[in-house]
């Protein structure tokens, strides 16, 4: 969905020109030819330099699979269809050998739950040197110093700690030690992150992301952020992607998204947020349950819990994302399809 | 904005509630529905019948022998004859029973006390019976099996043993000798199970409302714990069945003119040399069948019954006496 | 470190010890007098009684118990019935060819059965995958009894020359020989372990190669070959060592049989027939090493374990 015109729409700011990744088109179908679980259908992102791009949206809506599909670490046969363009190569066609230079060097990682990312057998130090001498064979000082050094941009006391196992550090460290070996390593020009604080307590969390923002701003990288947080992508991101049964249903910029959301399912999610001071009157809470990608319905994916519902063409047709016209905001839903709802436009409305 | 009415009926959602098929249904259901489990069903239910029924419809009297000896098979002696001129059709026939019998028994007494005792085990862990019992359960199993039944089944050849006042035949002593080496199988089964079910929430709410012992085993644990007894009964009984047949071979067993599985292959083991592979062949298959017969209803009742035996697979189908997940204490 | 293995050691000894007990008390309930069966049918009533009052037959159970168990530890394991020799050199020249046959047993089982389980799972689905899958299930159903008598038939009715069905050649005579009397023997006993053995690598493997710290590694470019051979069989191959220490038992259970059939001079032949000599300190002797092998070989294992899994580890720091 990617075109000319979404590019030069994406309002001031934001560069153009060549785009550091771009996803275009990409299905993946988990399971097999008799039970096929789709998790993707047709996605498209664009990824500039120094960017940061949130993914937010609930269980079940693909927003995981995304990630891992642009470091490639899907296995092939699930991809139905495709591209993931990093540099001038189009990453699902290498193959391992030749990812293995790009990830941890180029594109850095960093996972959800810290303590299942290390291997329990071995020391922190032999996993760490493991990674620094694949990506850096020479640095000044030796492998040790470079590792101590990235500690220290992370907030981990290095000292004697190397040759610990990961059971011995808590869940805050380890995450800072995994954010350490994803930055540092190598040198990323890309961090991806999937739910980086949502195992961590509060407190932890906060630390966290100030550290993320701190080195996104000192290494110039570009980082695309899964959560289901909004509160999160707000304080880190810059461009915010909204996922739905396997699909990208609205993007915008932060401050657009919250301001003015268009698409029926932001809106919604939006309203459920709990805000103080509170009005009287009960909770709202979106009806029905999240719709995975796997819901093989004509139509929009959301239309069976949607509170704006346009008419029978919610059922009959699945909505591309369309520009909303305002600040290159796209939303996928037929009211902003000029030929369907010429009056009845959200955009610029205040949500309800 | 339009206003729709919310309809939840048309998206009931991944977290939209079923119909929880009981246990009982899911059992049946996986055994009628998988090719494999089916044939295992079928099979074992005909070596019952068989079991049950053939000794009175054998053609030949299995002790009556002949001149015809060591015959091969032809239309007057299916399976062919001994070196004593015994028809061994009807040898196997009543091997079957012989053989069930002692596969069965053994592994219903190891499976009670086996169960009991791993229940007990659990509910103790970590304290002194806990401790007590696996370790006499350790002593058991250091044993290698195919001394320990040879020594404790050939101990009551040809004598008279008595429980008390009642008379135990030789056959009760090796049933017997068997069930005591699978008890630990079935207690650290037990065990391990009750370990795991003791850290659900339904075990310490019946133990907060002061639940007694005996109800705690009979009417939470037992349910729970059940299944993967079931479960390793089911891959037991053919391991039983070839200790038994291991243990005649060598002569600790079922004593002549009685005969086993293992018997008739034993009678048969001097024949091999000179190409009369009857004795040998048939036993064999026999064997071999029952043990995958058991083997597929086995794998299908874990499939239902116990998903947390996926991880020691083979190995507690094949040596029978390893249940390897929970590493014991 | 130390605080394991004592803590293991001493799980250990009081198994051990059971173990002697039950070998007693099977010995005991043995048919017949044991110092009549020791002096021989012919011996004099004095003889007879010197030695009942040396084994203490006069005195309590757990006093016969003792001064056997002392007997135990000066290196005395009775004497034989029927030889009247001391057990210990009735034992000791079949010992060899027990070790032999159990060790080129495992030894097989290791280098057959987890390259075809690491094969299984790296290709799961594919032909090894089946293969090994069916082949386990073969061998589980097929006793190695029943092989044992099948390879005698082919080896020595069908195929006759090819190999040797029976006997033994101790390796001082001949290393060729020796080999190809031990082989088929030992293609029985380690013929339902590799089945087993590959089947549970495979498992292990699938379980460590879906875990996340393996993505991880992907993801930060470790390359592929890094990952299975460190990272995967490092961690696959500890429930596999578990799985080894139980197949122990499952080869010194299937000795008894297997060199009967083939007719090895070894200790489990030796069982069988002390019995049907009812030369019954040899055959109670017999029962209790192979015990005392089992209990050892599995102290080792778990001390390996130990060893090898830092968590293990630091828990019995912990606790010592």
């Amino acid at each position: 969905m990617t075109d000319s015109d979404s590019t030069a729409a994406r309002g001031p700011g934001i560069r153009t020109g060549e785009p550091l990744a771009e996803v275009t088109g990409l299905s993946v179908t988990f399971g097999n030819p008799h039970a096929p679980v789709p998790a993707l259908r047709e996605v498209s992102m664009r990824i500039d330099r120094g960017e940061a791009i949130a993914v937010v949206g609930e269980s079940g809506s693909g927003k995981t699979t995304l990630l891992r599909s642009i470091a490639a670490l899907v296995p092939r046969p699930f991809i139905r269809s495709g591209a993931v363009r990093f540099g001038n190569r189009d990453l699902l066609t290498l193959r391992e050998r030749e990812l293995a230079t790009i990830r941890g060097r180029e594109i850095g990682m960093v996972f959800q739950d810290p303590v299942n990312c290390f291997n329990p057998a071995f020391t922190i130090g032999y996993q760490l040197r493991r990674v620094f001498r694949l990506h850096r064979p020479e640095p000044a000082g030796g492998t040790d110093a470079e590792i101590g050094r990235a500690l220290d941009r992370v907030g981990v006391d290095a000292a004697g700690r190397l040759a610990r196992y990961p059971f011995e550090f808590s869940q805050g460290q380890l995450q800072r030690l995994m954010i350490a070996a994803a930055c540092f390593a190598g040198r990323p020009t890309l961090l991806l992150a999937d739910e980086p604080t949502t195992s961590l307590d509060v407190t932890t969390e906060a630390q966290i992301l100030g550290m993320l923002r701190e080195l996104r701003r000192d290494l110039g990288m570009a980082l695309v952020l899964v959560t289901h947080n909004l509160a999160l992508a707000a304080q880190l991101c810059d461009r915010v992607l909204v996922m739905y049964a396997g699909r990208i249903v609205e993007e915008a910029r932060v401050a657009d998204l919250f301001a003015r959301p268009a698409h029926p399912y932001t809106r919604q999610l939006l309203r459920s947020l709990p805000v103080l001071p509170r009005q009287p009157g009960r909770l709202y809470s979106m009806p029905g349950d999240p719709a995975s990608a796997a819901d093989a319905r004509r139509g929009c994916p959301f239309a069976p819990r949607c509170e704006a519902l346009l008419g029978a063409v919610c059922a009959d047709t699945e909505p591309g994302l369309l520009p909303t016209g305002v600040n290159g905001q796209l939303a996928a839903c037929h009211r902003y399809d000029t030929a369907q709802a010429p009056t009845e436009n959200l955009a610029g409305k205040a949500p309800a | 904005m339009s206003t729709t009415t919310v309809d939840n009926s048309a998206n009931p959602g991944p977290s939209g509630v079923q119909a929880a098929a009981s246990p009982r249904n899911r059992v049946l259901s996986a055994l009628l529905h998988r090719p494999l489990a089916l044939t295992g069903l079928c099979g074992v239910a005909l070596l019952v019948l068989i079991a049950a029924v053939g000794p009175l419809l054998a053609p030949d009297n299995p002790d009556q022998t002949s001149s015809h000896a060591t015959a091969p098979p032809s239309l007057a002696h299916w399976m062919g004859t001994d070196q004593l001129g015994r028809d061994v059709f009807s040898r196997m026939i009543v091997g079957t029973r012989i053989s069930l019998a002692v596969g069965v028994g053994s592994t219903a007494i190891a499976l009670a006390i086996g169960g009991l005792l791993g229940m007990l085990a659990g509910l103790e862990a970590g304290r002194a019976p806990d401790t007590v019992l696996m370790r006499a359960m350790d002593v058991i199993f250091a044993f290698p099996v195919l001394v320990f039944v040879p020594v404790l089944s050939g101990l009551a050849i040809g004598r008279q043993i008595h429980l008390g006042p009642v008379p135990v035949s030789q056959l009760a002593v090796l049933t017997g000798a068997i069930s005591v080496v699978f008890v630990p199988v079935f207690a650290r089964v037990a065990r391990a199970s009750t370990l795991a079910e003791s850290k659900m929430e339904y075990m310490l709410a019946a133990r907060a409302f002061g639940a007694r012992r005996q109800d705690l085993i009979l009417r939470n644990l037992l349910p729970n714990v059940a299944g993967p007894l079931m479960v390793q009964a089911a891959f037991s009984i053919p391991l039983a069945v070839i200790t038994e047949a291991a243990v005649s071979f060598l002569g600790f067993g079922v004593q002549p003119p009685q005969a086993s599985w293992g018997d008739i292959l034993n009678d048969g083991r001097n024949q091999i040399l000179l190409g009369d592979w009857w004795e040998t062949v048939f036993p064999a298959l026999a064997i071999v069948v029952t043990v995958l017969f058991f083997n597929f209803i086995g794998d299908a009742l874990r499939d239902v019954l116990d998903p947390r035996a996926r991880a020691r697979e083979m190995t507690a189908a094949a040596t029978g006496a390893v249940v390897i997940g929970d590493r014991g204490d | 470190m130390l605080g394991l293995a004592v803590k293991r050691l001493t799980q250990a000894v009081p198994v051990l010890l059971l173990v002697s007990v039950l070998s007693f008390l099977l010995l005991r309930a043995a048919p017949g007098n044991p110092a009549q069966l020791q002096a021989g049918l012919n011996a004099s009533p004095t003889v007879v009684d010197a030695i009942a009052r040396q084994l203490g037959l006069d005195k309590p159970l757990y006093v016969q118990y003792w001064i056997w168990l002392k007997n135990l530890f000066s290196g005395n394991l009775g004497v034989s019935y029927s030889t009247g020799e001391p057990v210990t050199s009735v034992l000791a020249p079949r010992v060899p060819v027990t070790a032999e046959l159990g060790l080129i047993s495992i030894v097989l089982t290791v280098i057959a059965g987890i390259p075809l389980g690491v094969w299984a799972a790296l290709r799961k689905d594919g032909p090894v995958d089946q293969a090994t899958r069916a082949g386990a299930l073969a061998f589980v159903a097929v006793p190695n009894f029943v092989l044992a008598l099948f390879l005698v038939l082919l080896f020595g009715w069908w195929a006759q020359g090819i190999l040797p069905y029976q006997g033994y050649v101790p390796i001082s005579q001949s290393l060729g020989g020796n080999l190809s009397h031990v082989m088929l023997p030992a293609i029985c006993l380690a013929a339902g372990p590799i089945g087993i053995v590959s089947r549970f690598t495979r498992t292990s493997m699938l379980e460590v190669l879906g875990t996340e710290y393996v993505t991880a590694a992907r993801a930060l470019g470790v390359p592929w070959l890094r990952i299975v051979w460190m990272d995967a069989l490092r961690n696959a191959l500890l429930p596999v060592l578990t799985v080894l220490g139980l197949i122990t038992g499952y080869v010194i259970s299937g000795a008894v049989i297997v060199e009967t059939i083939f007719g090895l001079p070894g200790l489990g032949a030796l069982l069988v027939q002390s019995f049907s000599d009812r030369d019954y300190t040899v055959t109670i002797a017999i029962m209790m090493i192979g015990a005392i092998v089992f209990v050892i070989v599995n102290l080792l294992v778990d001390l390996l374990y130990g060893v090898a899994d830092p968590r293990v580890r630091a828990q019995y720091l912990r606790r010592a």
